[in-house]
Parts: structure tokens; C-alpha cells; sequence
């Protein structure tokens, strides 16, 4: 077993939940991303349709959409994706240490796509208009190839989290990078990224001052074709949930109340917008609006929050499938600290030790940030006061004893039964309204309980239980 | 550790460490240009109010601050990457310590960003004298601010797990020690060489019928631009050699040995040779401003010299401070996965994809 856990200072995020600021930034992140990728690829089919003739206007647009390729998603989209990297730290450095010390090379070659990407994108971007066809036509599909590139290999390492595949018995990176989810997600976002380029693009067709009514249809006509893959969109959504384990299923198909509206909401915004818009498809004269342009486009926001959410969300009790759950513990770690306790050995300790009104209590505290924190604040959101607001102390014990069964999508409890029962009269110091002063619980026949109930629950993930009675 | 830097150490540790300063030597080349660029427009437009805006390395700046921001920080992406697996406990532990503080650095570069864009067009904005000036202090001050934050990410993450506690408990994510400003200052100053040999080139691709690869400002330069560079790469050589002493004087003589031990002194000689020979470049070309390729490669060979010791200087130090050798076995397991062949392949296919987008662009120039 492990000795040397590595312990990082934990930072609390106010009232936020850790995920919620990860996900939000994340929403922002993939979004414009998916817009780049998709511009990328809508660019080189207006550039065709212009070279061979077919759209005379396609020149013009190409050059108006391209400076909101480059606004947005080189300079939004790269600080957001550096974002993602940085709060990804903050949440949980041991995960993305994991992810680093795995897949390095792999982000090291999407880096070579993000230099391409840039080079090529910048090049068009200045000199584009003073170029023949058939060399804006290379410097379009170097840069959207590079664009796409740099999501292949995104989704490879992203994918892997929930779904490790063969990568967990045969530790081959490769097995890990092309895991069973990565076809279908890499297909679904590649559709999304040209769905959502179309949509955007109906909106600059509105900004952009040099066409007019009779053009703009023409243009948002050419543009919804890039909303017809969108059609396979349900066949990938099904591979997709055919691929990923089936407890993350059924918290989306109706397990987990919060996280089936979020998947339901997403589906029913990506139909709202495919409906409207192969309407306009197939009545030509249908023409879209600045306003109705700005609504498609914030259903596809939130489609995309939604399913960031749902993707975020089904991974849970891990970060990282199988391998590491999402406090950063490791299924070793879980065993070891069930004998010498999570807080022995951490370096850092409470911030504010000096407003608890006992040690026991602040132990308790100390408990919580190293094993809840990261998934509830303490009355804030998911906060641990009020879901337990009208627990009694037995029902703390046994409820946080088997924290897996509790909620499949929590992970084990990690600790001694002493640390446990700190954790409890910290609970309920905290319910009680932080009184002055508490007095300490240090009843043996109640540790033994707890240590029963410790035993009987097991080190094992509940989903990891379940799939094997399953079997 | 008795070699020059990379070669004491063990293979695996010697490719991340070098990944890591070769990556971050190119990010110096772009943050350099964004860093000295932002600060001369700053003190530019503070000290000259209107007739700041018409001079010609004015105007490069302006054009080109944008994209060379977005490439210091995408060329930023390798270091970050090569620096988690090099020395990850320590990195991230700092990241942690500064919070907050460190996440701004994701509204600096955005307001940065949308800043230079402004700053570009011909928005009507610009009219506003209170508001040029205004908004280039702004930029200055955020990239000095994202300047700052690496740096001392940079001290904080060399610093004994006593420190960090000490930080954590006391709950600041201020981070003071005296040797930041320092060598905030050493970064900013040296800042000043690269940029005057990036403006250089972009005046040389206007002049002389060159092939105007890089520069789309449409002026005759003239003998005065290429002295008023030749000036920027002098006072930047010398107050970069003052400041570098000045930091290497305030460090304890124990560290200061990472300078001059058998890991850097090479790369501390070459340095020295480097600066000379853009010392000498500069001042030809301020005595007789007239740019020529033999100059400008001399002047840049001295400049990459420079900066590669630079990088090497920085981690040795980094090296002396640490226990590089309690990291051999993650470095070790970091290298049994797979996928440097691919790295190594696609390095290659994207340098050349590179090469000829640069060249179509050229094409277009030539017309
Ligand atoms: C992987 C994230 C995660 C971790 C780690 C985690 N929880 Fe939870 N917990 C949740 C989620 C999600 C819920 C469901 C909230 C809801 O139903 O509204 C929950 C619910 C709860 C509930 C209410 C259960 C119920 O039936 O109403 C309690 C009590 C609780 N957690 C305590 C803890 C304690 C104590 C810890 C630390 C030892 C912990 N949790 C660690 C995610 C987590
Ligand atoms: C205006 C923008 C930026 C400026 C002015 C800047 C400046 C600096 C400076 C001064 C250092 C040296 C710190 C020291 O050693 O004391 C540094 C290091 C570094 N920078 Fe940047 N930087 C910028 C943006 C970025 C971005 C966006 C990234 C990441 C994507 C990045 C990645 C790095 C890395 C990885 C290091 C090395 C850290 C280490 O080895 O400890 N930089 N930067």
C-alpha cells in the first residue's frame, strides 16, 4: 500500500461547489471551441462553393466570419482552455497529475495542432483576402484540420475519464486514449461543432453591413446544410449510453432526478433547434433574423450546458473511472486511511482551527475538507447542513459509515471510525448553529458501532458493488 | 551534478528538463515581445501624449501586439505541460497556495487581449486621448501583473513544505519574499533586447525590397526608426547586465553558485559571448543605421544564445534549490508511457505545414 499520499492545500470556493466552477467554465470553454472547429470546417465549404463558381457571395462571407473565428475562439477559447487547466488544479491536482503523467505526449502532440492552428488561422486571417483560391483554400484546411486535430486528441484524454476501457487491466496509454466512448464522442462533437457553426453563422450573416435581405437568405440557406448531421445526432447519443457504464446510465435515464432534467433539457433544446432550422431547409424563403439567430444560439449554449453537466456529472464518484475517485483518493488510499485516518499525516492544517469549539470538532472539520469538500460546501450549495438538517446522531453514523450506499455516487468513507464520529459532531455543531461551546463524544461502545458499520460497507464503490451483483 | 546541463542527469529526467526549458525559451521569444512591447507603448504614450501614436514602431506594435499575445500564450501551453510532469507536486502546491490570485490571470490576459484588438482598429473610441493613454497603462499593467504571478508561482513552488504550511495557515495568498521584485525587474528589462531584434527584422521585411514576410505597416523606414531600435536593444543589453547582477547579488551566495558550477558555467560563458554580440550589432546599427542581413542573423544568433541561457540559468538555479534527484522515479514512470514517436512525427509534419503557410503568406507579399 501507498505510504506517501500526496497532500496538496485545499482551497474551499465560498459557496460555489467545486463543479459548479469547473462546469460553468467549461460550458464557456467547449462551446467556443466547438465553434472554432466548426467555423474551420464551414470555411472551407463556403471556399469551395466559391472557387467552383457555386456561390458568388461565399468569398465575402468568409472573409466577415473569419474575425469572429478569430475573436472569439483564438482569444476567448485559448485563456478559457488555459482556464480549464488552471481550475481543473484547483479542484483536484492529483487527477490532472494523473492525467499529465499518462497522456503527456498526447498533449504535447495537440499542442503541435495548436501552434499549426494559430499559424495557419492568423495567416488567413491578415492575408487571406489578397490570396488566390486554391491557397486560401490550403490555408483553410490546414487550419481546420489542425482545429479538429486538436479535438481528436482532447477527446481521447476526456473520454478515457469516464470510460478507461482495457486501460485499466493493461495500463497501455494507447487502450486508454481509444476507449469505447471515443468514437461516439468524438463523432457527437464534431457534428455539434458544425451545428453550432451554422448557427453562428446565421447571426453574422445578420451583423456583417455589406449584404443585403435577398443575399443573407441566400448565405443562411447555404449555411444550413451544416445543420443536417445534426439528423444521426439520436443514433450517436444511444451508442454513446450504450458505451458508458450503466450506473452513469441510469443517474441520466431517471436515477438521479437532477441529472436526468439536465440530460432531458439538453435533448430537448438540440430538437428545438434542429426542427426550426430543417424547416428552413426545406422551405427555402424561411429567413432568420438577428433575434431568432441570438435565441438558436443560446438554445446550443445551453444544449451544451446541459450535456457538459450530464457528462460531469455521470463520472461521479470518480474523477477518473475506476482509478481515482473525485476527492483525489485512490482505491489504496481508501484502505490505508480506513486504519491511520486521513488527516494523521496531512501537512496543512486548518485554516481557522481556532473557531471550533473543541478538538474534536475541528478535526471534524478537517475531515470534511479533505474528504467532502470537494462535492459539498458546508451550508451552501449541496450543503452538508442542509441534508442533514433533520438527521439524528445514529442516522449520521450509519448514513456517512456507508457513504456509498448513502448515494451510489459518493465515495466510500475514508477514514477511522474516530475521524468519523468528529466528522458527525462537527455536522451537528454546524446544524446546532456553531454554539459556543460543545462537548466532546468519546463513547467506545459508539466507535465500535461505527467501525461495524465501516466493516460491513466495505472499501468498495457502490457502483462497483452493484455492476458485480449485476453480473 | 559535474555536466553541463542536460547531461548529469538520468535519461528520462534529462528529456523532460530539457522539453521543459527548450519549450519555455520559446514562449520568453513571444512573452518577451508582449511584455517589453505593452511596457514601451505605456511609457511611450504616458511621456509623449499625441505624438507617441505616429511613430513606426508604434504602429508594428500595435499591429502585432494581438497575435503575438495569443502566441506567448499558446507557446506557454509546452512549458506548463513539461513543468507539471517535471516537478508536479511543487507546481501544483504553488498554483494552490496563490488561488484566487492565480486564476486572474485569466481575466488579465482576456482584458489584455480585447485591449490590443481595440487598440488596433480604427475604433472612434481612440479619439480620446484619456483613453489611449488610459488603456495602454491597462494592458502594461496586466501583463506585468501576469508577469508577477509566474513569478511567483515560480519562487513559491521551490520553497520547503514548511513555508507552504506557514502560507496555507495563515491564510494570505500573498506570497511576499524580496527576491521577486528583482527579478520581476531582471524579466521586464530583458524583455527590451528581444523586443528591439523582433522590430528589427519587422523593419528590415519593409526595407530594402525584402520579402515583407512579417510586417504590414506601409511606411518608408527610415535611418531614424532603425536608431530608435538600435537605442531599445542598447539600454535593454545594459540595464539587463545591471539588473542581472543586481539579483544575482541578492541571492545567497549558496545559490548563486547554480551560475557559476559546472551545470551552467558553459551556458553562463555562451550568454556572455551572446550579449556581446548583439552589443556589438546594436551599436554598428546606431552609429550607421542601416539594417543588413549579416547584422540582423549575427544580432539574433547572440539573442537565441542569450535566451537559451537564460532558460538554463533559471533552472539550475530552480535545480540547486530542490532535491532533483527524489523526483527520478516519477520522471522514471512518466517516460514508461507511450507516444513520444508520435510527438516526435508530428513535430516534424506541423513544422513543415508551418513553413508553408508562412509561405503562401509570403507569396501574397510578393505581389
Ligand atoms: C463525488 C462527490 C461527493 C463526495 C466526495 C461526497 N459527496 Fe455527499 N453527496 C454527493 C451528492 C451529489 C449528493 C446528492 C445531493 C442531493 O441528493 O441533493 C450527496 C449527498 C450527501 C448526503 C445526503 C444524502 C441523502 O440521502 O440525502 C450526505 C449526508 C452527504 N452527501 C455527506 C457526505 C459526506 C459526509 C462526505 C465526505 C465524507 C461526502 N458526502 C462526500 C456527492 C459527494
Ligand atoms: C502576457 C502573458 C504572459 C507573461 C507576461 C508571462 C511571463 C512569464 C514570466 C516572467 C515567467 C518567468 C517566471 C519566473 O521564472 O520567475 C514565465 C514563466 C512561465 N510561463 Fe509565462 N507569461 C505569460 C503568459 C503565459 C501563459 C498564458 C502560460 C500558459 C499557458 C504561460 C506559461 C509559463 C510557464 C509554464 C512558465 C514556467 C513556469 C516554471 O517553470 O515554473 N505563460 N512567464
Amino acid at each position: 500500500m501507498p505510504t506517501d499520499f500526496p497532500y496538496y492545500p485545499i482551497n474551499e470556493f465560498g459557496p460555489a461547489m467545486k463543479g459548479m466552477a469547473i462546469g460553468g467554465l467549461g460550458i464557456v470553454h467547449v462551446f467556443l471551441a466547438q465553434f472554432g472547429i466548426g467555423g474551420g470546417l464551414l470555411l472551407c465549404y463556403f471556399q469551395w462553393l466559391a472557387q467552383t463558381g457555386r456561390e458568388p457571395l461565399a468569398r465575402q462571407f468568409i472573409d466577415g466570419y473569419f474575425k469572429f473565428v478569430v475573436l472569439v475562439s483564438f482569444v476567448l477559447g485559448a485563456i478559457t482552455g488555459v482556464g480549464m487547466w488552471f481550475m481543473t488544479i484547483q479542484v483536484s491536482a492529483r487527477t490532472i497529475g494523473a492525467m499529465v503523467g499518462e497522456f503527456h505526449w498526447v498533449w504535447a502532440v495537440e499542442w503541435l495542432f495548436f501552434c499549426l492552428e494559430i499559424v495557419a488561422g492568423y495567416c488567413f486571417y491578415r492575408y487571406g483576402p489578397r490570396l488566390d483560391d486554391r491557397r486560401r483554400m490550403t490555408l483553410l484546411a490546414i487550419y481546420s484540420v489542425a482545429s479538429w486535430f486538436s479535438l481528436f486528441w482532447i477527446n481521447g484524454i476526456l473520454s478515457w475519464q469516464l470510460t478507461p476501457g482495457r486501460f485499466l487491466e493493461t495500463g497501455v496509454m494507447w487502450d486508454g486514449f481509444f476507449n469505447p466512448s471515443f468514437f461516439p464522442s468524438v463523432i457527437f462533437r464534431t457534428i455539434t461543432s458544425m451545428a453550432i457553426a451554422a448557427l453562428a453563422s446565421f447571426l453574422v450573416v445578420n451583423i456583417l453591413p455589406e449584404f443585403d435581405r435577398a443575399q443573407r437568405t441566400v448565405l443562411i440557406h447555404r449555411a444550413t446544410h451544416f445543420l443536417a448531421p445534426a439528423l444521426i445526432m439520436p443514433v450517436l447519443g444511444i451508442w454513446y449510453f450504450m458505451v458508458i457504464p450503466a450506473d452513469s446510465r441510469e443517474w441520466a435515464m431517471g436515477g438521479n432526478v437532477p441529472m436526468m432534467m439536465f440530460f432531458v433539457l439538453a435533448i430537448v433544446c438540440s430538437t428545438l433547434i434542429s426542427a426550426y432550422s430543417l424547416v428552413g431547409l426545406l422551405r427555402y424563403q424561411l429567413y432568420i433574423n438577428a433575434a431568432t439567430a441570438t435565441l438558436l444560439l443560446v438554445l446550443a449554449v445551453l444544449a451544451t450546458a446541459f450535456a457538459e453537466f450530464v457528462r460531469e456529472g455521470v463520472r461521479k464518484p470518480y474523477s477518473i473511472r475506476g482509478y481515482m475517485f473525485s476527492n483525489s483518493l485512490m482505491p489504496d488510499d481508501i484502505r490505508r486511511f480506513r486504519e491511520v485516518g486521513c488527516t494523521h499525516d496531512d501537512p496543512y492544517p486548518l485554516r481557522d482551527a481556532d473557531s471550533y469549539p473543541n478538538p474534536q470538532v475541528a478535526l471534524g472539520a478537517h475531515v470534511y475538507r479533505n474528504l467532502c469538500s470537494v462535492c459539498h460546501t458546508p451550508a451552501a450549495s449541496n450543503g452538508l447542513t442542509h441534508l442533514t438538517e433533520y438527521w439524528d446522531e445514529t442516522q449520521l453514523r450509519l448514513n456517512i459509515a456507508m457513504l456509498q450506499r448513502t448515494k451510489p455516487f459518493m465515495p466510500p468513507f475514508a477514514g477511522t471510525a474516530a475521524e468519523l464520529e468528529a466528522l458527525v459532531q462537527w455536522l451537528r455543531w454546524n446544524n446546532d448553529g456553531k454554539p459556543a461551546t460543545w462537548t466532546e463524544s468519546h463513547d467506545e461502545a459508539t466507535l465500535q458501532q461505527i467501525q461495524a458499520w465501516l466493516d460491513e460497507a466495505g472499501t468498495e464503490p457502490w457502483v462497483a458493488v452493484a455492476a458485480e451483483g449485476r453480473r | 551534478m559535474d555536466a553541463p546541463f542536460p547531461f548529469g542527469f538520468p535519461f528520462n529526467t534529462a528529456v523532460y528538463l530539457t522539453l521543459l526549458v527548450g519549450t519555455w525559451v520559446l514562449h520568453v521569444v513571444f512573452m518577451h515581445y508582449v511584455l517589453g512591447g505593452t511596457a514601451y507603448l505605456a511609457v511611450r504614450t504616458v511621456c509623449l501624449g499625441n505624438r507617441a501614436e505616429t511613430s513606426t514602431t508604434a504602429t508594428l506594435l500595435r499591429e502585432w501586439l494581438p497575435f503575438v499575445l495569443s502566441a506567448a500564450i499558446t507557446a506557454g501551453i509546452a512549458p506548463l505541460l513539461f513543468a507539471q510532469v517535471a516537478y508536479q507536486h511543487r507546481f501544483y502546491t504553488a498554483n494552490l497556495l496563490l488561488f484566487y490570485r492565480w486564476l486572474a490571470i485569466l481575466p488579465a490576459l482576456l482584458f489584455a487581449f480585447y485591449l490590443l484588438y481595440l487598440l488596433k482598429s480604427q475604433s472612434t473610441i481612440l479619439h480620446r486621448a484619456v483613453f489611449r493613454i488610459t488603456s495602454k497603462v491597462i494592458v502594461c499593467a496586466c501583463c506585468l501583473y501576469v508577469a508577477w504571478l509566474w513569478t511567483t508561482n515560480h519562487l513559491l513552488s521551490v520553497q520547503s513544505m514548511e513555508t507552504w504550511t506557514r502560507q496555507y495557515a495563515a491564510g494570505t495568498v500573498m506570497y511576499r519574499t524580496a527576491e521577486i521584485l528583482p527579478r520581476l525587474a531582471l524579466w521586464v528589462v530583458s524583455a527590451f533586447p528581444t523586443l528591439a531584434a523582433w522590430l528589427a527584422w519587422q523593419l528590415w521585411f519593409n526595407l530594402d525590397g525584402g520579402p515583407e514576410l512579417l510586417s504590414d505597416v506601409e511606411r518608408e523606414t527610415s535611418a531614424a526608426d532603425v536608431r530608435h531600435v538600435a537605442l531599445l536593444g542598447l539600454c535593454g543589453l545594459v540595464l539587463t547586465c545591471v539588473l542581472a547582477a543586481v539579483y544575482a547579488l541578492q541571492l545567497p551566495a549558496a545559490d548563486r553558485t547554480a551560475f557559476t558550477g559546472p551545470l551552467a558555467r558553459i551556458y553562463l560563458g555562451a550568454m556572455c559571448a551572446g550579449v556581446a554580440a548583439q552589443f556589438a550589432m546594436w551599436l554598428m546599427l546606431w552609429r550607421r543605421p542601416q539594417l543588413n542581413r549579416t547584422k540582423l542573423f549575427i544580432m539574433s544568433g547572440g539573442l537565441a544564445i542569450t535566451l537559451l541561457g537564460l532558460g538554463v540559468l533559471r533552472e539550475s538555479l530552480r535545480l540547486t534549490r530542490i532535491v532533483i534527484a527524489d523526483l527520478y522515479p516519477a520522471h522514471e514512470a512518466a517516460a514508461t508511457v507511450s507516444g513520444r514517436w508520435l510527438f516526435a512525427a508530428v513535430l516534424i509534419v506541423n513544422t513543415a505545414l508551418i513553413v508553408c503557410c508562412l509561405r503562401i503568406v509570403q507569396h501574397a507579399r510578393e505581389k
